[in-house]
This record gives C-alpha cells, structure tokens and sequence, in this order.
C-alpha cells in the first residue's frame, strides 16, 4: 500500500477511469459502425472500425495501467476527478476526431479536432466541408457526439461501465453538472437518460412526420427528424445539411425546434421535478423566471431594432428570421434560418450586440446548454439587490435573503462570489478571443459575435469559422469551447496538476 | 422504459408551459410590429 502510496499514486488513478470513458466511446463507436454496414457504406464503414479499433486498444491499455485502483479500492478525490474530466475530453476529442479526417471533408486534422470539440461542447460551429454529401454514418457520429456530450459523457461512461460508482458525483461536478437529483449517482444517470430518452422518441416522431408532411422521403425525414432532435435537445446546432434550418424551409419545423431546444436548455432537476408531480417548479424556478425575463428583453429589442431598419417587412417573418435565432442563441442552441453574411449586413450593430449578450447568458445549469447560465445571472442580480437593500436598511437590521431554485435557498455571499468569478472567467475568454479575431483582421462586430458563440457554446455564426481562418484562432476556439463547457474549474485543475508534476520532477 | 402517470402529466406539463411561451412570443412580435 505504501508503494502504492507514491509519487504515480494519482496518475495510476486517473489513468483507470479514464481508460473506462475511451472504452466507453469505443462502445458508441458501435452506433456509426452499423449504420455504415445497414446502409453499405464501405468507406465510413472501415473509418469507424479503424477508430473502434484505436479507442479499444487505448482504453484497455490505460484500464491496464490503473488496475491497481481496482484491486486497492483507491478513493478518488476531486482532484482526480476535475483531472479525469478535462483530460478524458482532449483524448476523446483526438479519438474521435479520426473518421472525419479519413472521411476527407476535412482540411486537416486540426479542422476535424474543431469539428468533434464543436461537437462534444453542443456548440455547433462546423468546418467539415460538403455536409450535404456526408455519408450517414458520418453525420449519425456527428449528430450522437453532440447529444452524448450534452448530457455528459465522462458520467455516461463511467456509471454504465462501472460497478463501484461511490466516487462517481465527482465527475459529474468535473464534467460542469453538480447535479444530484438522488443520493446515488447511477440512479441519477439514469434519471437524465430517461428524460432525454423520451424526448428522444417524441421529438423524432414529430420531426419525422413533419418531414414527411413537407415532402421529404420517409428515410430521410427520419435521419433528418433523429439528427435535429438530437442537436436542439443537447443545444448543438449541428444539421445533416449546409444550410442548417434553411434547408427545411418550414414554419412547422422550425416550431418543433424551439419546443426542443427550449426545453433541452433547462436544468434537469426543473425536469426532475416538474415527472415528480412538482409542476409548479416550472414557474416558481429562479431559472425559468431569468431565462423568461432576458429572452423577453432581447427578443423584444432585436424585433423594434430590426423593424426600424424594414429588413423583415411582416410579423411572420420577423418571428421566424429574428426571434427564432434570438431564442437559438439564448438556449445557445446555434441553429440559423439566415446566412451569416445577413448577420453582418442586415441586424446592424445593434442587432449583433443583442445577439452577443443572449449568447453569453445562455441556458440553465446543469442543462445541455452553455453560457453564464440563467441561475449565475439571477443569483448575481439578486445579490446587487440585496446589497442594496443591506445599504439602505439600519445596521442592526439583520435580513436574510433567499430564492427558489428546486427548494428554498438562502442566497450567501458565497454564492454570489462563485457565481460572479464564473461569469468573470467567461467574459476575460471572450475579451481574449474578440481581441485575437480583431488582432487578425475582422471586424470587431464580427469578432465579438463570433467569440460569444465560441465561449457560450452557442454555434451560430457571422462568417468567421471557415478552413481558412488563422489557425491561431482555430486553437484558440478550441480551448474556449472547452473552457466554457467545462466551466473552467477542472480544465485549471488539470493544469494546475501538470504543472505541480512538473515542478515535482525539476525540483528532484 | 415505462412511464407513470406523474411523469405523463410532468412531460404534458412542460409541453404546455413551452407551448405557451412561444404563443406569447410569436404575440410579441405581433405587437411590436403594429
């Protein structure tokens, strides 16, 4: 035990789970592999079995590597689970990055580590080439990353594939989801599997039929009806075709989305409690109300903005065209019925900062969406009003603050200050970003439209994201995607361990 | 996967409150546009 016990003690640790969450991306691998066969695609086909075959190898050689975590029942601390997080997400991101870079819609190999990052993070931005000529095995894998990576693939993995789950809501809290709907973490799972499950049946129903009724063929209305479910549950914002939501050209389908995506963007605990019989949660919930009260104001300005300039001439079109794609960056879902050249020409200044600010509030906590999120934004409001209210009452009136969110909670400085340095650390990474794209050569309006939906993991976009952009920016974008899904704390502590192994061995 | 009846009325409860959100939106655009 004292060997055990060594400098390797938490790499050995590490190393286990994290060959459980690459063996468990292996499993998935199996989804695409069968479509590929189903539909005799032989060259997807082969790419899919080539990634299975990596993923396995790797997985069971880091399993191999950690077996000793088994045989001591090591305990896992925080550390090691914010470590696991971050660093399972950039192995996968490399894993499964390779069927697109052997599908040749890619650039490089980079373009296809973006793309995989995009999708994990349900951001959405896109730099495969040619979707509308994607094989369907290609865009199953595309589509199923971004919902896996919506609901948490660390936790999918890890409580489906391991029987000693004790340490396992670590992971959640490492992977941006401090949820606990309850005590035990493989119930909890199981839990946000059967929402999202259920969801998964009626929404592809609806968009199926949907599909047909607008004169898709049945197969592809139900490949399309699968995949858009897919990206709006998760806030993704990836599509089977180039021209994203334009392609449908559909009043109808665009009304199934929103339901989706709005209802992707909310806390699974207001879910939880809204099947446990509590529907009331729906209203009294602090999130709900936030998210209720900014999509009101910015949906409200983007439409007296956009009406001043006549762009959309008639109420119908300027519901579809701009308080749809105000509420796809709310929920930082990123579907789009315009091109993004109209972005830049036709919303003005005004019309993309509007869109900035819906970008970075985002969605709910602990929901498949990104962004401050609506619980951070309240809970910050509410604390500016109760300072306020503590300023202007006698001093030895003692008043306790308090909102709702699933139960009653009293609202404590601590809160508040948590709350405030994560909305912090997401305005510095989108600060750096729009000055990174203002440093090569875009204009700010469009560099900062482009950042916000980078670092809310929203997907929409003005033009920016394309194989030709510096590739600076391209890694850049990759790390803010990252950051933001990951909300920060495991991405430091993962180089906070890098470092301290570092210093350790210089220090030796 | 079965359902109980809590959990129909919780998800037909959340088809509705989205429901009407969006009526009142799609209404908001109506207004603001007169």
């Amino acid at each position: 035990m004292n060997t055990f016990k060594s400098k390797f003690y938490s790499i050995v640790i590490i190393s286990y789970y994290t060959g459980f969450v690459v063996l468990g991306i292996a499993f998935l691998t199996l989804i695409p592999l069968a479509t590929s066969l189903l539909l005799r695609e032989w060259n997807p086909f082969f790419d899919f079995l080539i990634t299975l075959a990596i993923s396995t190898t790797l997985g069971l050689s880091l399993i191999l590597i950690g077996r000793e975590t088994r045989e001591n029942k090591s305990f896992v601390q925080w550390k090691h689970g914010f470590v696991v997080a971050s660093l399972s997400w950039v192995i996968l991101m490399v894993l499964c990055a390779i069927p697109y870079a052997l599908s040749g819609h890619v650039y490089s190999f980079l373009d296809a580590c973006f793309d995989v990052m995009s999708g994990f993070t349900t951001t959405g931005l896109v730099l495969t080439q040619d979707l509308d000529h994607l094989s369907l095995g290609l865009n199953m894998w595309r589509h199923m990353l971004t919902f896996i990576g919506g609901q948490g693939m660390i936790v999918l993995a890890l409580t489906f594939l391991l029987k000693e789950t004790g340490g396992a809501y670590i992971f959640y809290v490492g992977e941006g989801k401090d949820i606990n709907l309850v005590p035990n973490v493989k119930g909890t799972a199981r839990i946000i599997w059967k929402i999202s499950l259920i969801y998964l049946l009626i929404g592809t129903i609806a968009l199926w039929i949907n599909g047909i009724l607008i004169g898709l063929n049945p197969l592809s209305a139900f490949f399309s009806g699968l995949f858009i479910f897919e990206s709006a549950w998760s806030t993704g914002g990836f599509a089977p075709y180039t021209q994203n939501m334009m392609f449908y050209h559909s009043f109808s389908y665009e009304i199934i989305t929103i339901v989706f995506f709005i209802l992707g963007s909310l806390n699974f605990g207001l879910h939880y409690a809204a099947w446990s019989g509590n529907k009331k949660e729906i209203v009294k919930n602090i999130e709900t109300q936030s998210f209720f009260i900014t999509t009101f104001i910015t949906s409200a300005l983007a439409v007296i903005a956009l009406s001043k300039s006549g762009v959309y001439a008639d109420a119908v079109s300027m519901f579809r065209r701009v308080v749809y794609n105000v509420l796809s960056a709310h929920t930082t879902t990123g579907f789009n019925n315009v091109y993004a050249s109209q972005f830049a020409k036709e919303w003005g200044d005004f019309g993309i900062l509007i869109m900035v600010v819906a970008m970075l509030i985002g969605g709910s906590a602990c929901s498949t969406a990104g962004g401050f999120k609506g619980l951070r934004v309240a809970v910050v409001f509410k604390g500016v009003i109760a300072d306020i209210k503590k300023l202007l009452s006698s001093e030895r009136n003692v008043k306790l603050f308090r909102f709702h969110h699933i139960k009653e909670q009293i609202l404590t400085d601590g809160l508040v200050k948590v709350s405030a340095l994560i909305i912090i650390c997401y305005m510095v990474t989108f600060t750096i970003g729009m000055a990174l794209g203002a440093y090569y050569g875009y204009p700010l309006s469009n560099a900062a439209f482009e950042m916000a939906s980078v670092t809310g993991n929203v997907g929409l976009s003005i033009g920016v994201t394309t194989p030709f952009m510096p590739v600076g920016l391209k890694v850049y974008y990759i790390i803010a995607m990252y950051l933001g899904r990951l909300e920060f704390i495991s991405v430091f502590a993962l180089i906070g361990f890098i470092i301290g192994g570092v210093k350790k061995l210089w220090i030796k | 996967m079965q359902m109980k009846k809590n959990e129909v009325k919780g998800l037909l409860a959340e088809l509705l409150a989205v429901g009407v959100y969006i009526a009142a939106f799609y209404l908001l655009t109506f207004a603001l546009m007169m």
